[in-house]
């Protein structure tokens, strides 16, 4: 290797190790993930924009969300977890046409149905399926997830209809359980397809 | 990108343009004079890196002896205790009361979740706290903020490049013997994120670029969603996979040549 590439791959990766080991040490308050130079052109060939800091600021921002939910679940506080991830959902998002965006925000959706509908906020978990399944519009598993969530929300409010000596209103509420799991599988079995669709067929010999 | 490209971030020298000097026998002796003492583990830097990425756990008489001597009194202290006919500890004033506080205060924020900022810890005690808790486990960094430390380390790199070329070949040696060891530590310690604080020289073409795009290829088709957890999981996927896609971006927005 050249001396020169020598010195600054060492200067890189003492960088790199000093940032490993101080990672949340600066100091830097007034910093925000989402403030950015923008400097490079978000623009791809066709219409998709690029992966650029707005998108990476947005995703960080969902990570971390996600990642207080969990401690706040492990403490056993879902009002906090709950509050968290309704933050994200109606909160800023990049303006650009990124699926990834709409993916995570479909996957939040899912998991704020549930976390709701244990709570025994059935109508806002319904809702949440809803807001989900306009942003997964293509047969995807974040759209045959939802359906699912949607069949754990029905269960659960059955549950709870059976419990108030609602039998009628509970045994409707069994049955769209049944339509989205069927629903769900449909997608699941849609995805097969496609990505089987993607592979290139042997040669023939 | 494979295995057997390398990356030139510094640009070869021009044509007529003097090549580094080969070491001299003293650089040469020096460099085997670091070699051995890394193979001794006698080598300063490269044996703090070892201790940072793995200290050593002390043993229990170790910490008891270092706050024995940390908690005891000075001999100036007991000579003005015995003048003040004072016998054992003094109660606490006001003012050492209020310090105790706001260190326990501190030192709660410390103990609660972590998010991706610091504590707001007020006192010198509790700044030192936390410090002390990154240096033992530190909290993964914002993708952001890693793309940001690594553009600036790799724009003052190529703005330096031709100061860097006319200094002695023996810091190029000692740092690049160092880098071998920083390496290590840096692969496990870092998550690498995004955030941009350097200007980006615009010069790719935009088809070279990658776009941004659907996370289902980042899911196995067989396997469904679980039907309740593991969205946090997923999350972390998806945003580990954009950033790499956003190194790339850069890589290719700064011309660096494969």
């Amino acid at each position: 290797m050249r001396l020169a590439n020598l010195e600054v791959v060492g200067s890189l990766a003492l960088v790199l190790a000093l940032v490993g080991a101080c990672a949340d040490m600066s100091r830097d308050p007034g910093a925000d993930a989402t403030q950015s130079e923008v400097p490079m052109c978000p623009c791809g060939s066709g219409d998709a924009p690029v992966v650029d800091t707005t998108l990476l600021a947005f995703l960080s921002a969902a990570r971390s969300a996600h990642h207080k939910a969990d401690l706040s679940e492990k403490s056993e506080d879902t009002k906090a977890a709950i509050a968290v991830l309704d933050q994200l959902v109606a909160g800023p998002r990049p303006d650009l046409d990124a699926p990834e965006i709409a993916e995570v925000l479909a996957d939040t959706h899912a998991r704020l149905a549930d976390l709701r509908s244990a709570d025994g906020d059935f109508q806002s978990a319904s809702e949440h399926v809803d807001e989900g399944l306009k942003l997964a519009e293509r047969p995807t598993h974040f759209r045959g997830h939802l359906f699912e969530v949607r069949g754990l929300v029905e269960e659960r409010r059955a549950s709870a209809l059976d419990a108030d000596g609602k039998a009628d209103e509970a045994k409707r509420a069994r049955e769209l359980a049944v339509e989205s799991f069927e629903k769900a599988i449909d997608i699941q079995e849609q995805v097969i397809t496609e990505a089987l669709s993607e592979v290139p067929a042997p040669a023939p010999k | 990108m494979s295995d057997d490209r390398k990356l030139k971030l510094v640009p070869r020298p021009k044509d007529g343009e003097a090549d580094e000097p080969p070491p001299t026998p003293e650089e040469r002796a020096e460099a085997e004079a670091l070699r051995d003492a890394l193979e001794r583990d006698d080598e300063p830097i490269s044996g703090a890196l070892r201790a940072l990425y793995r200290p050593k756990e002390l043993e229990t008489p170790e910490v008891d002896a270092l706050l024995d001597r940390a908690l005891e009194p000075s001999a100036a202290e007991v000579d003005e205790d015995d003048a003040a006919g004072i016998e054992g500890p003094m109660p606490a004033d006001d003012e050492e009361l209020e310090a105790a506080r706001e260190l326990r205060e501190d030192l709660a924020q410390l103990e609660g979740p972590r998010g991706p900022r610091p504590a707001p810890v007020s006192t010198e005690l509790g700044e030192l706290a936390e410090m002390l808790r990154a240096a033992h486990d530190p909290a993964g960094i914002d993708e952001l903020r890693n793309e940001a430390l690594i553009a600036k380390a790799l724009g003052r790199r190529a703005t330096g490049g031709h100061g860097a070329r006319r200094r002695g070949a023996l810091g190029s040696i000692v740092g690049g013997v160092v880098a071998a060891a920083a390496v290590a530590a840096g692969l496990f310690a870092v998550q690498f994120s995004a955030q941009d604080e350097a200007p980006v020289q615009v010069g790719a073409s935009a088809a070279s670029l990658i776009q941004a795009r659907s996370t289902t290829e980042l899911f196995d088709a067989a396997e469904p969603f679980p039907r309740t957890g593991g969205t946090t999981a997923r999350i972390d996927k998806i945003a580990r996979s954009r950033a790499a896609d956003l190194r790339q971006n850069r890589y290719v927005a700064w011309g660096v040549r494969e």
